[in-house]
């Protein structure tokens, strides 16, 4: 029903609540769906302000730290004589080569102990372009501390995840309004003219689906200048997967545009005398808006990945800037893999956002769903 | 308002190609005029194409053939033959009710918006007059002015109607269309919604076309009545006249086939068969396969709709309308 | 036990639904009997409960929202052993071997209720081999006897047809096809001609009545349609916001309507001979959540008496003609 009971002090009053309204509490109890809307705001804050998160800098190596293994499980509040301490510390790794395998290993020197600091100085930096600051969430004063590991030229981990974060995060976000704004014009022209002009552009759509969406975003990304500064290749990217998505979109809404169209309320605009703008923007739009937003954020995960494909063969973003499936370049040999298995740690990043979209944009067609109610 | 000769013909397309294979014949050449401050009833069963009708006049729909002329401050002007951008002032002049009470109203917008948008679109007044003008005119139709807030699902069948009439008659049109507004709701609720329509006629001096299927409803609104089968009008006569004194088996057929509301009563089915395809509509007279009276002149030549001597402004279809002697039913 | 002419007995009947704004009474209490061969009416508008009301009957209600909270619905198959349908499981094989064989049922909307993408044949032999022990070709034959039967014409061609191949009486006919395919006890119709023309609704009628002589067959006809109740049934009930208002034979009901809500029924329908402003109730509907205390007719009723807001009215029996309603109570309101 349409109304939310609110007890006020002698009877129950009947408030009537808008459809958006009614479709936010539908949302919320989807419980899965809402812990995942936390993770990605989490996400998202931590690597739009990545330089405070990070504990070091982004292209920051620690010379005598290659390879090193994460300390993420070594974080102790006991330590070897049973002493509690209320700040966490870890104890110093050293490190030293094996002499057989020529390998670096680490130990912990149980005579240090590195307390975990909050809100500490660490490596100056510019975040956002304005904020000058040199203040980080954590840090261990002049000792290291890699959460998640180094790679092989000693860089920590978790501060490149946080900072590939930004590109893989926002490639999807960016990418997807390009894929919106060209799908919504299309689709909608399509279902409400009809006649030639939808058969003309659907035609179009199905020539664009018929090749397979990764294949076609590896060969226009192989188009891709190699001079082009970094920033630029990000860009290309993400128009190119913009340029391509679209049609999925375009095709959906034409059919919901062809639903609605031959609504009364869109014959009572018509007999009055609006225009087919009016009618477009006041009438179809709104009505078609919720499908827009299921079918967006559903596509955001499949630039996530597509990107992740992209960089790992090379194909996408380029150093410099740094993104998960960048990351993921350094596992190209199963070796790799097998004697330092922390490099893999940016792909459970992809797999949380991803799954994290999927199970928000579920939810949201769930609750768009006239049959749901 | 005068109709002559008005015909849509929908293509029906078959094939890879979408080839035209033949048309459904939905409106077939209609004649008929509507008076200044008269309701005239258009009553027709399923595939009669009192809708489609509906929607040509208000050229919804662009018709095939024929003309629509329409008074508009005083001047006859035809419909058909105006551009799509002179069309727009001359649509103040009239408004359509529909059947649907759910989807005839944008369940995205607000009521105020909703009600507001046909001045919107004619640029009449301030935003504030409008918005007046609407909760005045809420009000006079049986909601009150705080309903404005809400939204369209906040309602009840009936309420909904309201609003809708409250939308048309927010530009002061001289015609409402009334697309079977009734037939979706209770029947308490139809007669709350009737008698409501008649008041504002009485206030507003307006002109209605008021379509439905049903007799009942049809006379208690309605000045004249056209009865329409199969595209083509049958017959066309005084309210009085029709349910007293029909003239053509039709009419009568609907007539019979009305519950009278008694005990064990039953009704009388005079038609044989079923409604013929529209795109394939039968020889001569459109009734003549199920006709009870049917003659061999019926199948050869269809019937022009004539003037009936006696009765100003009344006309039938039929070839033997002088001498059928048909039954009322009552 | 003796032997009695009852089919169907409706006691007490009570189906809520349970949502999140709160619980609303569909169906708060309601008695009737349905005989054998006989017909029975249900008349309300939209919102009075008579939808929920058959449809329990087969345990089809809304679930689960819907509970029935209390009351029986007893069902004599076969004159001597009682069933309680109420207690049965929703899911259960015994409520199953009666929906469709004992008892069947027709709604407004036949394009919703056939298949589409099943031809006539297919879902008329589908209910027949449900519940008898036929092979496919004798199920044929006897689809093809249930078409013929409802009177439509060629039935070996029409058993290959699809539904959107049809028009809406003869979907409606393919229905009660269906319906009628494995000789029900009792038939249920939820409003089969709201959706179809007058000179089609005349016809289905007709045919139902028809079918329930030569069957023998009980029917529960519901509708809002004061029209079709006269023509088609022995007795009716009448029902507002999940209750029964009046109960009598339908001759009595239409010589004389006792309830207000029957009366202004009677009076709001625009007949032929209707001189002058049609009457309308005032007001509308009460919110389901907000219903009033006392009787539930009070805010709208001209002859409103002040026990009426305070104390809700039984059913009274003026002599086989039932009424809830104070007025006809008078010793015992004061």
């Amino acid at each position: 029903m349409f109304f939310k009971r609110k007890k006020s002090q002698e009877n129950e009053e009947y408030i009537a609540l808008s459809e958006g309204q009614l479709m936010w509490r539908q949302f919320l109890k989807h419980r899965v769906a809402v812990i995942a809307s936390i993770i990605l705001i989490f996400l998202y804050s931590v690597v739009i302000f990545a330089n405070f998160f990070a504990p070091y800098g982004m292209l920051t190596s620690h010379n005598f730290h290659l390879y090193a293994p994460p300390q993420i499980t070594k974080i102790n509040f006991f330590d070897k004589e049973g002493n509690f301490h209320i700040r966490p510390f870890i104890y110093r790794q050293v490190a030293a080569r094996d002499p057989k395998t020529l390998r670096f290993v680490y130990e912990d020197d149980l005579k240090q102990k590195d307390f975990i600091h909050f809100f500490v100085h660490g490596e100056e930096y510019t975040m956002l372009g304005f904020i000058k600051s040199d203040i980080h969430l954590f840090g261990v004063g002049e000792g290291k501390l890699f959460l998640l590991g180094t790679d092989i030229i000693g860089r920590d981990l978790l501060t490149r995840i946080i900072f590939g974060g930004r590109v893989s995060l926002s490639i999807g976000m960016i990418g997807v309004i390009i894929l919106v704004i060209i799908g919504t014009i299309v689709g909608t022209i399509s279902g409400y003219f009809g006649g030639w002009i939808d058969n003309i552009l659907q035609r179009i759509i199905e020539i664009i689906r018929i090749i397979p969406q990764v294949a076609l975003w590896m060969a226009l990304a192989a188009i891709i200048p190699k001079e082009w500064p970094s920033t630029y290749v990000y860009l290309g990217i993400v128009i190119i997967f913009g340029m391509i998505s679209w049609a999925g979109l375009a095709r959906e809404l034409r059919g919901k545009v062809l639903a609605i169209r031959r609504s009364d309320f869109i014959y009572a605009a018509e007999i009055t005398g609006a225009s087919t703008s009016r009618i477009i923007v006041k009438h179809i739009i709104p009505n078609v808006l919720s499908h827009i937003i299921v079918i967006a954020t559903l596509s955001i995960p499949i630039m996530i990945i597509g990107e992740a494909a992209l960089s790992f063969l090379g194909l996408g973003i380029k150093p410099p800037m740094t993104s998960w499936g960048l990351l993921l370049t350094q596992l190209r040999e199963v070796q790799t893999l097998k004697h330092y298995p922390w490099l893999i740690s940016p792909a459970g990043f992809i797999v949380v956002s991803v799954l994290c979209f999927n199970f928000i944009g579920d939810a949201l067609r769930d609750v768009n769903d006239p049959h749901s109610r | 308002m005068v109709v002559k000769g008005l015909k849509k013909y929908f293509p029906n397309r078959k094939g890879f190609f979408n080839k035209i294979v033949n048309y459904n014949k939905a409106v077939n050449g209609v004649d008929f005029f509507i008076k200044k401050g008269e309701s005239v009833g258009l009553v027709g069963e399923s595939g009669s194409g009192k809708t489609t009708l509906g929607r040509c006049i208000v050229r919804l729909y662009e018709p095939t053939e024929g003309s629509i002329e329409f008074n508009i401050n005083g001047q006859m002007i035809d419909l058909t033959k105006v551009s799509k951008k002179e069309m727009k002032s001359i649509r103040k002049h009239f408004q359509m009710l529909f059947q649907d009470v759910y989807s005839s109203l944008d369940s995205k917008m607000k009521v105020a918006d909703i009600v507001t948008e046909p001045m919107a679109i004619h640029n009449v007044g301030s935003k504030k007059e409008r918005i007046d003008r609407a909760k005045e005119l809420m009000e006079k139709v049986g909601l009150s002015a705080d309903d404005i807030r809400k939204y369209p699902h906040q309602f009840s069948g009936g309420q909904r109607q309201r609003i809708g009439i409250t939308r048309a008659l927010s530009i002061s049109p001289d015609f409402i269309i009334c697309d079977e507004p009734v037939s979706a709701l209770d029947v308490s609720v139809q007669a709350q919604i009737l008698n409501l329509l008649l008041d504002l006629q009485d206030e507003f001096q307006l002109s209605y076309l008021f379509i439905a299927h049903d007799l009942g409803v049809v006379k208690y609104i309605s000045d004249r009545i056209i009865v329409m089968y199969l595209g083509k009008i049958v017959e066309i006569a005084s309210s009085q006249d029709i349910y007293e004194n029909p003239r053509h088996p039709y009419t009568e057929a609907l007539l019979a086939a009305i519950s009278k509301y008694k005990a064990g009563s039953s009704r009388d089915i005079l038609l044989k068969g079923n409604i013929p395809d529209p795109s394939n509509p039968p020889s001569g007279c459109v009734l003549q396969p199920r006709c009870a009276y049917v003659k061999d002149i019926c199948k050869e030549v269809t019937p022009k709709l004539e003037p009936i001597i006696e009765k100003p402004n009344a006309f039938v279809a039929c070839h033997l309308h002088k001498e059928l002697n048909l039954n009322c039913y009552s | 036990m003796k032997e009695n002419n009852v089919l169907v007995d409706v006691r007490d009947l009570a189906v809520y639904f349970h949502i999140e704004q709160g619980i609303v009474k569909a169906v708060d209490g309601v008695n009737f009997k349905i005989e054998k061969g006989k017909s029975l009416g249900v008349v309300g508008e939209s919102g009075c409960g008579k939808t929920v009301t058959a449809l329990s009957l087969l345990l089809l209600h809304p679930q689960p929202e819907g509970q029935i909270e209390k009351g029986n619905i007893f069902f004599y198959p076969d004159g001597e052993n009682r069933i309680d349908i109420a207690k049965l499981g929703i899911h259960s094989k015994q409520i199953r071997k009666r929906r469709g064989n004992d008892i069947a049922m027709i709604f407004q909307e036949p394009m919703m209720s056939l298949n589409p993408v099943h031809s006539i044949g297919q879902q008329i032999m589908e209910s027949i081999r449900l519940h008898q022990k036929v092979n496919k070709r004798r199920a044929k034959e006897i689809a093809v006897e249930a078409l013929r039967r409802v009177r439509i014409s060629a039935p070996e061609q029409r058993m290959n047809e699809y539904p959107f191949q049809l028009s809406g009486g003869m979907r409606q006919r393919v229905m009660i096809a269906i319906a009628l395919s494995c000789n029900p006890k009792l038939l249920i119709a939820d409003e089969p001609t709201t959706a179809l023309d007058v000179t089609i609704e005349a016809e289905i009628l007709n045919l139902i009545k028809d079918l329930q002589r030569e069957l023998g067959m009980a029917l529960m006809m519901i509708t809002h349609d004061l029209g079709v109740i006269g023509e088609v049934t022995d007795d009716v009930v009448v029902m507002y916001v999940g209750k029964i208002v009046e109960k009598a034979s339908t001759r009595k009901l239409f010589e004389e309507p006792l309830h207000p809500y029957t009366k202004a029924l009677f009076k709001s329908r625009p007949e032929i001979r209707t001189e002058g402003r049609l009457s309308s109730i005032k007001g509308s509907v009460p919110n389901p959540y907000l219903l009033p205390e006392g009787c539930s007719f009070e805010p709208r009723c001209e002859v409103a008496m002040d026990i009426c807001k305070k104390k809700a009215p039984e059913l009274f029996n003026l002599d086989g003609h039932y009424v809830s309603c104070w007025k006809y109570n008078e010793k015992e309101a004061l």
